[in-house]
């Protein structure tokens, strides 16, 4: 019974916490994604410290108590979806309606409430029975992997929804089948059976999550003669195929066209950032396209085979079909590339579902033009905790080692003020020219804006000569400014889309002549590698009042900030795990002069929460440079961690009190090396095909993973000496995490994920010592 | 849950509002969110001083009319930053003789003001519900130089054209063709860029004959930040 429910739960609640981050990105915004981690943490801390808190849960059975969890955790997962999906919570409205405040903290407490049953059932099973311990942490995670898993393969198949009452049922077909007694089989099974007729109505669309309203599809939906014609939910976003004649995609188009754009097909993702598939039956159709900045790289490179690196669609299919190359291949999202094929069929252009890196990484002929379409976020801000390998330096140097002679790089993006978006992409390509042994990088790059947008074009040979003259007269003739080139000429700048001042062009050049410009500046805007991926991340932490006072110096622009929202819930976390710690630590009459070495257990097992978190942090974003689907990556990478950490906690079982200061040396080791050895050996596995990735990926998660899930059930086995004590250590160990989780979405924007296993490792170390110096003291009976 | 908590949380924020003396607190937003930002034409500063912004934004949000941010009126849409609509207006420099079109009418708000600072406004909106607030809105404020239409401002209105000025209040990827063509000769088109709920800058386009320049007006936004 006991592992049993705590496999369901674990289950249950994992697979509830990705659905809770799908919700605010389909209902809010992605950003807000991250509140969920606060969420699941916060309940899982509190219940542990709520059984510790109310000792009456000692005296009950544990059948009954896990029995209570179960039916909690199942009506609360229902419930609190329902509840949270009514709240008129509108994120934007928070500057203006104070109510929203208090909207959010109800939605913060109801969703906490299925991770709080499962968190007090934990400590119900480590308490009541500790010589399980091994096994129970083994349940717990085997179930969290499996609860990883589970939205990857339902989301598809039964939208957020169905996903929710799947989370629920898992839980109540536990009880079902675990209670001992007539009433409560009764119970659940009417459970079972409300939840059943809730999932047919989720089929009738009664449970679907429907987008803010000032996203774009609410927006599009307004129009008259928009459909929706097919909708794809996953794990990487619901993406939603829209028909309808006011969906115009052209960034980047000259004033100096006068015609009609082709008819498009819209993606959007998550309800929000529009992109299109063209409709090219026309043969004049893609004609506009020429008249788009993003065809600059055609005028350096001329005609030739032609690399697509796009997500969702775009424009530079178009360019390319405009610029007559012979060959054209697109890399496409897995859940587009079909469609995308299939709308491109007759042209000279193939369509493939890959990613984009994992191309690049395999040997393979050189192209003469290589596009790389990524216009940003629709909202500056909103995507800053968001890892994205495609605009990284690393990236653009396997680009550039598959150009062909005379060949060009380019990337397209939206212009942001103050400027940094494309002051930060300048200074990667720059920096992979240097690191692909480039000898004067600034003389092969070209930018051409518009009054929304620009590209950068690296081109293979350095810009000089004829070339130049056409990428000259080419910006010319559609009043493009052509912001930087080898011996830019700042009068031939700023002259068709006017700032105040050459702000672009000024700082193009400020960054090829002055080492020091980038660092200066008052937003971060240092090249990203694939250690640090975080292509929308601007804020310095130093620097907060500069940035608001550059963007206008209102609230609302610091709300609209990931790092923001991300400071906000560490602080909150930090505030309310110390509370929860104070109400459990600070010891009660009875407890005065409580067991020796309680100090010492307390700093092991948060030690040990803040290594396993960093760890299994640094592991999901380092398989995401694998899998062409960020999904994919997580169910995989997350889902491998926690199966080894299982079987590390069912192994722990056997761990004796002297053998776990050594085990946890080598789990610090383990980070370290794991620290160095990982990127390199995920690196070596792009080329692969997914099988072998995926066997790549968990065999290189096995040890780690396998290390890491051993400390803290043989802690509270041999070290914790009451049933009190082991739910301390249970909030301790969740504390610990929950602080991690928040800190980690600070920490790897602004220092790179491997600092999260630095962070580990000396966690771990700590906790070694920490076991050591509990070693010599006697054994509390 | 739906009706019971916004009633409950209703009275706070209602009970937190200013006070109701709606002439002072539109001086008081001109005079500290609008003139001492730079907005100097006289013409502008005296209309954003008359016309009732309250009466454009939805109940529950009155109290704070005139505050210095955008406003949700519903529908997905925004009624913009006080400043932001004076901005807009004053770099469109009207005569009092000017035939101007406005894309995405919205509250009606800037039509409003628009309508006290030209000599006709023709304003789009294709969204109906707004369409519907804004006409009989406009009409109890007597703009009667105000046509008010619902459809697909990309095309602008061929049949009204040309115009002297163009204002697009939608957010848009690319200028539509279609409203470069009924723009006469020497008009100015104003369109925003960024979203209403982050910060936004002003592209202002100029049409000479064939071709056309564009101004970039950032107002109070940017500062040069390196140090």
């Amino acid at each position: 019974m006991i592992l049993a429910a705590v496999f369901s739960l674990s289950l249950s609640s994992l697979s509830y916490e990705l659905l809770i981050t799908r919700f605010f990105s389909i209902a809010h915004w992605s950003h807000l994604s991250f509140l969920a981690v606060g969420v699941a943490m916060f309940g899982y801390a509190a219940g542990g410290a709520a059984f510790g808190l109310v000792r009456r849960g000692e005296r009950r059975q544990p059948s009954s108590l896990l029995m209570a969890a179960l039916l909690t955790c199942s009506l609360s997962t229902i419930g609190s979806f329902l509840a949270v999906k009514a709240l008129p919570l509108d994120y934007l409205r928070f500057p203006v309606d104070r109510a929203q405040a208090f909207y959010l903290l109800l939605s913060w407490i109801l969703l906490s409430l299925p991770f709080f049953a499962c968190g007090a059932a934990s400590v119900a099973a480590y308490s009541h029975r500790p010589d399980l311990s091994g096994a129970i942490a083994g349940a717990s995670l085997l179930g969290s992997a499996a609860g990883a898993l589970a939205p990857a393969v339902l989301l598809p198949l039964v939208e957020e929804g169905g996903c929710v009452v799947f989370s629920a049922l898992v839980p109540l077909a536990a009880a079902f089948i675990a209670a001992r007694r007539l009433a409560p089989r009764i119970l659940s099974a009417l459970c079972c059976a409300l939840l059943g007729a809730l999932f047919a109505w989720q089929r009738a669309g009664a449970l679907a999550v429907a987008p803010s309203p000032y996203k774009t599809l609410p927006l599009l939906r307004q129009a008259p003669g928009t459909v929706v014609t097919s909708r794809t939910p996953g794990l990487r976003g619901r993406l939603e195929v829209v028909e309808s004649p006011s969906i115009r995609f052209a960034p980047g188009l000259s004033l100096a066209w006068q015609d009609e754009l082709p008819r498009q097909t819209g993606l959007v993702t998550d309800g929000d950032a529009l992109s299109v598939l063209y409709d090219f039956s026309d043969r004049g159709a893609p004609r506009f396209a020429a008249w788009t900045h993003s065809f600059a790289p055609f005028v350096v490179a001329g005609q030739g085979n032609c690399l697509i690196l796009q997500q969702d669609g775009g424009l530079a299919a178009a360019c390319a079909i405009a610029s007559l190359s012979p060959g054209v291949l697109v890399l496409e999202d897995p859940r587009v590339a079909r469609r995308a094929a299939f709308q491109y069929d007759g042209q000279h252009l193939r369509v493939i579902a890959e990613s984009p890196r994992a191309y690049l990484a395999r040997p393979g002929g050189a192209f003469s033009t290589i596009l790389i379409e990524d216009w940003g976020p629709s909202l500056p801000g909103m995507a800053s905790l968001q890892a994205d390998n495609l605009l990284t330096v690393d990236s653009f140097r396997a680009c550039w080692m598959r150009l062909d002679r005379g060949g060009a790089l380019a990337v397209s993006r939206r212009n942001v003020l103050p400027p940094s978006d494309s002051l930060r992409l300048f200074s990667e390509i720059l920096q992979a020219l240097s690191d692909a042994g480039v000898a004067d990088p600034s003389s092969h790059l070209a930018v051409i804006r518009s009054w929304d947008s620009c590209t950068i074009v690296a081109a293979r040979e350095p810009l000089r000569g004829a070339t130049l003259e056409r990428l000259a007269a080419f910006s010319e003739s559609r009043a493009f400014d052509l912001d930087y080139y080898p011996g830019v000429d700042p009068s031939r700048t700023n002259r068709f889309s006017r700032y105040q001042q050459p702000l672009f062009a000024e700082a193009y050049l400020g960054i090829t002549q002055d080492a020091g410009y980038v660092r200066r500046q008052a937003l971060d805007v240092a090249p990203q590698t694939d250690d640090r991926p975080f292509p929308s991340h601007f804020v310095k932490w130093t620097r907060v009042k500069d940035f608001s006072r550059a963007t206008g110096g209102r609230a609302y622009t610091l709300l609209l900030t990931g790092e923001i929202i991300a400071g906000t819930v560490l602080v909150e976390v930090v505030v309310v795990g110390a509370a929860l710690l104070a109400a459990m630590l600070v010891p009660g009459r009875r407890h005065r002069g409580g067991p020796r070495g309680a100090a010492g257990l307390f700093l092991l097992v948060g030690m040990t929460g803040i290594g396993f978190m960093a760890t299994e942090m640094y592991a999901i974003n380092a398989a995401s440079l694998l899998f062409p689907s960020p999904g994919v990556s997580l169910s995989i990478s997350l889902g491998g961690i926690l199966l080894f950490s299982a079987l590390g906690g069912a192994a722990s079982e056997a761990v004796p009190r002297r053998a776990l200061g050594p085990i946890l040396f080598t789990a610090s080791a383990a980070s370290a090396a794991f620290c160095l050895a990982l990127p390199a050996a995920f690196s070596s596995a792009l080329p692969a095909a997914f099988p072998g990735k995926a066997a790549a990926a968990l065999g290189l998660l096995a040890l780690p993973g396998f290390l890491i899930g051993i400390p803290f059930p043989a802690a509270m086995r041999v070290l914790a000496s009451d049933s009190r004590q082991r739910a301390q250590a249970w909030a301790v160990n969740g504390c610990a995490s929950v602080i991690v989780a928040a800190a980690s979405a600070l920490v790897a924007p602004a220092a790179g994920f491997r600092a999260l296993l630095v962070a580990a490792a000396a966690a771990y170390a700590i906790a070694a010592a920490a076991a050591a110096a509990l070693q010599r003291r006697p054994v509390t009976p | 849950m739906r009706l019971v908590l916004p009633a409950l949380f209703l009275s706070i924020s209602t009970a937190a509002a200013p006070a109701q003396d709606w002439q002072k607190a539109r001086d008081a937003m001109v005079d500290t969110q609008i003139a001492s930002r730079g907005i100097t034409d006289a013409r502008v500063l005296s209309v954003m001083r008359s016309v009732p912004r309250h009466l454009f934004v939805p109940e529950d949000l009155r109290a704070q009319s005139y505050q210095d941010h955008p406003l949700p009126i519903g529908e997905g849409q925004t009624i913009s930053q006080p400043y932001i609509v004076a901005l807009m207006t004053e770099v469109l420099r009207l005569s009092g003789a000017d035939k101007v079109l406005e894309v995405g009418t919205g509250s009606g708000y800037q039509a409003a003001i628009l309508s006290r600072l030209a000599r006709e406004v023709v304003t789009i909106e294709i969204r109906k519900p707004l369409y519907e607030r804004a006409v009989p809105l406009l009409s109890s404020l007597g703009c009667a130089n105000v046509t008010a239409l619902n459809g697909d401002g990309y095309y602008g209105s061929e049949a009204r054209a040309p115009f002297d000025a163009i204002m697009i209040t939608a957010a848009v990827n690319h200028v539509p063709p279609p409203l470069l063509k009924q723009l006469k000769d020497g008009g100015r088109m104003v369109l925003p860029l960024g979203n209403p709920f982050s910060y936004q800058e002003l592209v202002l386009i100029t049409k000479n004959g064939a071709s056309a320049s564009i101004e970039h007006i950032t107002g109070v936004l940017f500062v040069p930040l390196t140090r």
